[in-house]
Protein backbone atom coordinates (compact mmCIF):
# COMPACT_ATOMS: atom_id res chain seq x y z
CA UNK A 1 0.00 0.00 0.00
CA UNK A 2 1.31 3.20 -1.24
CA UNK A 3 2.13 6.14 1.31
CA UNK A 4 -0.03 8.81 1.43
CA UNK A 5 1.19 11.39 3.62
CA UNK A 6 5.28 10.93 3.95
CA UNK A 7 6.19 14.09 5.89
CA UNK A 8 2.82 16.18 5.27
CA UNK A 9 3.70 19.02 7.75
CA UNK A 10 4.48 21.94 5.68
CA UNK A 11 7.54 24.38 6.38
CA UNK A 12 5.87 27.30 7.69
CA UNK A 13 3.45 25.06 10.70
CA UNK A 14 6.52 23.04 11.69
CA UNK A 15 8.56 26.15 12.31
CA UNK A 16 5.67 27.54 14.22
CA UNK A 17 5.67 23.83 16.18
CA UNK A 18 9.19 24.05 16.77
CA UNK A 19 8.74 27.93 18.30
CA UNK A 20 6.29 26.73 20.39
CA UNK A 21 8.03 23.53 21.08
CA UNK A 22 11.32 25.81 22.29
CA UNK A 23 8.98 28.36 24.39
CA UNK A 24 8.11 25.00 26.35
CA UNK A 25 11.11 23.56 26.86
CA UNK A 26 11.90 27.94 28.28
CA UNK A 27 9.32 27.70 29.99
CA UNK A 28 9.25 24.47 31.87
CA UNK A 29 13.06 24.15 32.32
CA UNK A 30 12.60 20.62 30.63
CA UNK A 31 14.61 19.11 27.92
CA UNK A 32 12.41 17.11 25.25
CA UNK A 33 13.38 13.22 24.28
CA UNK A 34 11.34 12.47 21.85
CA UNK A 35 8.67 15.29 20.46
CA UNK A 36 6.67 13.45 17.53
CA UNK A 37 3.63 14.20 15.66
CA UNK A 38 0.20 11.76 16.69
CA UNK A 39 -3.28 11.75 15.32
CA UNK A 40 -4.42 11.28 11.41
CA UNK A 41 -1.18 12.93 9.87
CA UNK A 42 1.45 10.46 11.60
CA UNK A 43 -1.50 7.74 11.54
CA UNK A 44 -1.17 7.74 7.12
CA UNK A 45 -4.97 9.05 6.52
CA UNK A 46 -4.55 13.50 6.96
CA UNK A 47 -6.95 15.50 5.36
CA UNK A 48 -6.06 19.07 4.32
CA UNK A 49 -7.51 20.30 7.52
CA UNK A 50 -6.32 17.93 9.96
CA UNK A 51 -4.93 19.18 13.60
CA UNK A 52 -1.66 19.28 14.66
CA UNK A 53 -1.39 16.80 17.17
CA UNK A 54 2.13 17.14 18.88
CA UNK A 55 3.27 14.91 21.89
CA UNK A 56 6.10 14.83 24.06
CA UNK A 57 8.37 12.86 26.08
CA UNK A 58 10.11 15.31 28.56
CA UNK A 59 12.54 14.98 31.59
CA UNK A 60 13.27 18.23 34.19
CA UNK A 61 16.30 18.73 36.04
CA UNK A 62 17.08 16.46 39.03
CA UNK A 63 15.71 18.88 42.19
CA UNK A 64 12.29 19.15 40.43
CA UNK A 65 12.35 15.18 41.33
CA UNK A 66 13.74 15.77 44.91
CA UNK A 67 10.65 18.33 45.30
CA UNK A 68 8.60 17.56 48.52
CA UNK A 69 5.66 18.94 46.58
CA UNK A 70 5.76 16.81 43.25
CA UNK A 71 4.78 18.29 40.00
CA UNK A 72 2.33 17.85 37.44
CA UNK A 73 3.71 14.85 35.10
CA UNK A 74 1.65 16.32 32.40
CA UNK A 75 2.66 19.59 29.82
CA UNK A 76 -0.17 21.23 28.01
CA UNK A 77 -0.65 24.06 26.12
CA UNK A 78 -4.04 25.16 24.53
CA UNK A 79 -5.10 24.70 21.06
CA UNK A 80 -4.59 27.61 18.71
CA UNK A 81 -4.12 27.87 15.07
CA UNK A 82 -5.33 23.98 15.04
CA UNK A 83 -2.15 22.82 16.52
CA UNK A 84 -2.06 21.21 19.98
CA UNK A 85 0.91 20.16 22.37
CA UNK A 86 1.05 18.43 25.06
CA UNK A 87 3.24 15.30 26.46
CA UNK A 88 4.39 13.19 29.85
CA UNK A 89 6.96 13.43 31.94
CA UNK A 90 9.47 10.36 31.55
CA UNK A 91 8.70 8.67 35.00
CA UNK A 92 5.25 8.64 33.63
CA UNK A 93 6.17 7.36 30.56
CA UNK A 94 8.26 4.44 31.80
CA UNK A 95 5.62 3.71 34.79
CA UNK A 96 2.68 3.52 32.07
CA UNK A 97 5.06 0.64 30.06
CA UNK A 98 4.77 -1.74 33.02
CA UNK A 99 0.81 -1.51 31.70
CA UNK A 100 1.97 -2.07 28.23
CA UNK A 101 0.25 1.45 27.55
CA UNK A 102 -0.35 2.05 23.72
CA UNK A 103 0.03 5.57 23.62
CA UNK A 104 3.39 5.83 24.79
CA UNK A 105 4.47 2.54 22.43
CA UNK A 106 2.63 4.48 19.44
CA UNK A 107 4.27 7.52 20.09
CA UNK A 108 7.91 6.02 20.13
CA UNK A 109 6.71 4.67 16.51
CA UNK A 110 5.31 7.77 14.67
CA UNK A 111 6.92 8.24 11.21
CA UNK A 112 6.84 12.60 12.08
CA UNK A 113 9.64 13.90 14.58
CA UNK A 114 9.81 17.34 15.31
CA UNK A 115 13.39 17.12 17.42
CA UNK A 116 16.18 14.64 17.03
CA UNK A 117 15.34 11.47 19.19
CA UNK A 118 17.16 11.38 22.84
CA UNK A 119 19.58 8.56 22.49
CA UNK A 120 17.78 6.84 25.82
CA UNK A 121 15.11 6.40 23.35
CA UNK A 122 16.60 3.14 22.06
CA UNK A 123 16.64 1.79 25.19
CA UNK A 124 12.89 2.97 26.05
CA UNK A 125 11.75 1.08 23.15
CA UNK A 126 13.59 -2.02 23.72
CA UNK A 127 12.39 -2.14 27.30
CA UNK A 128 9.19 -1.81 25.29
CA UNK A 129 9.44 -4.35 23.49
CA UNK A 130 10.37 -6.31 26.26
CA UNK A 131 7.61 -5.52 28.84
CA UNK A 132 4.42 -6.06 26.22
CA UNK A 133 1.88 -7.74 27.45
CA UNK A 134 0.07 -8.06 23.56
CA UNK A 135 -3.30 -8.94 25.48
CA UNK A 136 -3.33 -5.80 27.61
CA UNK A 137 -2.27 -3.65 24.88
CA UNK A 138 -5.49 -5.53 22.68
CA UNK A 139 -7.60 -4.71 25.12
CA UNK A 140 -6.74 -0.81 24.87
CA UNK A 141 -7.00 -0.92 21.02
CA UNK A 142 -10.57 -3.11 21.05
CA UNK A 143 -11.87 -0.80 23.45
CA UNK A 144 -11.09 1.95 20.87
CA UNK A 145 -12.41 0.47 17.83
CA UNK A 146 -15.70 -0.61 19.84
CA UNK A 147 -16.40 3.10 20.95
CA UNK A 148 -15.42 4.18 17.24
CA UNK A 149 -18.41 1.57 15.84
CA UNK A 150 -20.39 1.53 18.51
CA UNK A 151 -22.97 3.55 16.92
CA UNK A 152 -22.73 2.42 13.37
CA UNK A 153 -21.18 -1.35 13.06
CA UNK A 154 -24.51 -2.84 13.93
CA UNK A 155 -26.84 -0.31 11.58
CA UNK A 156 -27.13 1.23 8.54
CA UNK A 157 -26.37 4.93 9.62
CA UNK A 158 -23.93 6.33 7.28
CA UNK A 159 -20.48 6.55 8.38
CA UNK A 160 -18.17 9.52 8.26
CA UNK A 161 -14.66 8.22 6.93
CA UNK A 162 -12.98 9.67 9.90
CA UNK A 163 -14.52 7.55 12.70
CA UNK A 164 -14.07 4.32 10.15
CA UNK A 165 -10.71 4.68 10.73
CA UNK A 166 -10.77 5.36 14.41
CA UNK A 167 -12.12 1.77 14.35
CA UNK A 168 -10.50 0.27 11.65
CA UNK A 169 -6.92 0.99 12.83
CA UNK A 170 -7.15 -0.42 16.18
CA UNK A 171 -8.52 -3.57 14.78
CA UNK A 172 -5.57 -3.52 12.42
CA UNK A 173 -2.88 -3.06 15.78
CA UNK A 174 -5.07 -6.31 17.08
CA UNK A 175 -4.48 -8.08 13.58
CA UNK A 176 -0.63 -6.72 13.91
CA UNK A 177 -0.14 -8.51 17.10
CA UNK A 178 -2.04 -11.11 16.51
CA UNK A 179 -0.02 -12.43 13.57
CA UNK A 180 3.33 -11.34 14.91
CA UNK A 181 3.58 -10.66 18.89
CA UNK A 182 5.60 -7.19 18.52
CA UNK A 183 4.17 -3.81 19.39
CA UNK A 184 1.99 -2.61 16.39
CA UNK A 185 3.70 0.15 14.10
CA UNK A 186 1.28 3.09 14.44
CA UNK A 187 1.15 4.26 10.79
CA UNK A 188 -2.00 2.76 8.65
CA UNK A 189 0.01 2.02 5.71
CA UNK A 190 2.67 0.42 7.64
CA UNK A 191 -0.26 -1.77 9.38
CA UNK A 192 -1.57 -2.64 6.20
CA UNK A 193 1.66 -3.67 4.69
CA UNK A 194 2.14 -6.42 7.78
CA UNK A 195 -1.35 -7.82 8.59
CA UNK A 196 -1.76 -9.56 5.55
CA UNK A 197 -5.08 -8.51 4.07
CA UNK A 198 -6.46 -9.69 1.03
CA UNK A 199 -5.98 -7.26 -2.41
CA UNK A 200 -9.38 -6.60 -1.90
CA UNK A 201 -9.60 -5.54 1.44
CA UNK A 202 -6.38 -3.65 1.10
CA UNK A 203 -8.14 -2.22 -2.26
CA UNK A 204 -10.97 -0.69 0.05
CA UNK A 205 -8.61 0.71 2.65
CA UNK A 206 -6.96 2.37 -0.21
CA UNK A 207 -10.32 4.37 -1.52
CA UNK A 208 -10.91 4.90 2.22
CA UNK A 209 -7.29 6.93 3.03
CA UNK A 210 -8.30 8.53 -0.85
CA UNK A 211 -12.05 10.04 0.30
CA UNK A 212 -10.17 11.06 3.68
CA UNK A 213 -7.46 13.16 1.85
CA UNK A 214 -10.22 15.94 1.01
CA UNK A 215 -11.08 19.08 3.20
CA UNK A 216 -13.18 17.25 6.81
CA UNK A 217 -16.07 19.79 5.99
CA UNK A 218 -16.61 18.40 2.61
CA UNK A 219 -16.19 15.02 3.66
CA UNK A 220 -19.38 15.20 6.04
CA UNK A 221 -21.01 17.08 3.36
CA UNK A 222 -20.76 14.55 0.41
CA UNK A 223 -22.77 11.69 0.12
CA UNK A 224 -20.00 9.49 -1.36
CA UNK A 225 -20.82 5.24 -1.75
CA UNK A 226 -17.45 5.00 0.12
CA UNK A 227 -18.48 6.29 3.10
CA UNK A 228 -21.86 4.38 3.07
CA UNK A 229 -22.26 1.16 4.32
CA UNK B 1 -18.28 -1.55 3.52
CA UNK B 2 -19.10 -5.49 4.74
CA UNK B 3 -15.82 -6.74 4.22
CA UNK B 4 -13.92 -4.16 6.53
CA UNK B 5 -16.44 -3.79 8.89
CA UNK B 6 -16.49 -7.80 9.54
CA UNK B 7 -12.30 -7.35 9.71
CA UNK B 8 -13.51 -4.93 12.61
CA UNK B 9 -15.69 -7.22 14.55
CA UNK B 10 -13.88 -10.12 14.10
CA UNK B 11 -10.29 -8.59 15.47
CA UNK B 12 -11.97 -7.01 18.48
CA UNK B 13 -13.42 -10.24 18.98
CA UNK B 14 -10.30 -12.58 19.23
CA UNK B 15 -8.25 -10.07 22.08
CA UNK B 16 -8.58 -13.20 24.45
CA UNK B 17 -6.28 -14.91 22.24
CA UNK B 18 -3.29 -12.79 22.95
CA UNK B 19 -0.79 -14.00 25.48
CA UNK B 20 -1.07 -12.05 28.57
CA UNK B 21 2.40 -11.98 30.56
CA UNK B 22 4.71 -10.92 33.60
CA UNK B 23 7.19 -8.45 34.58
CA UNK B 24 10.66 -9.25 35.27
CA UNK B 25 12.73 -7.65 37.89
CA UNK B 26 15.41 -7.42 35.33
CA UNK B 27 13.25 -5.30 33.69
CA UNK B 28 12.12 -3.04 36.66
CA UNK B 29 15.83 -2.52 37.13
CA UNK B 30 16.10 -1.15 33.45
CA UNK B 31 13.50 0.98 33.94
CA UNK B 32 15.05 2.44 36.67
CA UNK B 33 18.67 2.78 35.10
CA UNK B 34 17.21 4.83 32.42
CA UNK B 35 15.55 6.94 35.12
CA UNK B 36 18.30 7.10 37.03
CA UNK B 37 20.77 8.31 34.49
CA UNK B 38 18.18 10.59 32.83
CA UNK B 39 17.54 12.72 35.83
CA UNK B 40 21.88 11.99 36.61
CA UNK B 41 22.42 13.51 32.81
CA UNK B 42 24.52 16.73 32.39
CA UNK B 43 22.17 19.31 30.68
CA UNK B 44 24.41 21.13 28.25
CA UNK B 45 23.65 25.07 29.87
CA UNK B 46 25.08 23.34 33.03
Amino acid sequence: MQQVNGDSIGPDVRAEIERRLAAIEAQEDVRFLLAIESGSRAWGFPSPDSDYDIRFIHVHRRDWYLSLMPGRDVIERPIVDEIDLNGWDIRKALNLLFKSNAVVSEWMESPIHYRPVHPVMARVSALADRLLVPRAMAWHYAKLATNAAKDWLDSDAPVPVKKYFYALRPALCIRHMRLHGGRPPMNLQQLVATTELTPSLTGMIEDLVAAKAVPEKRAMARACPLWMR
Amino acid sequence: MPAVDALIRDEVSRVGDLPAGTVSDADVAEAQAIFRDLVNMEWCDD
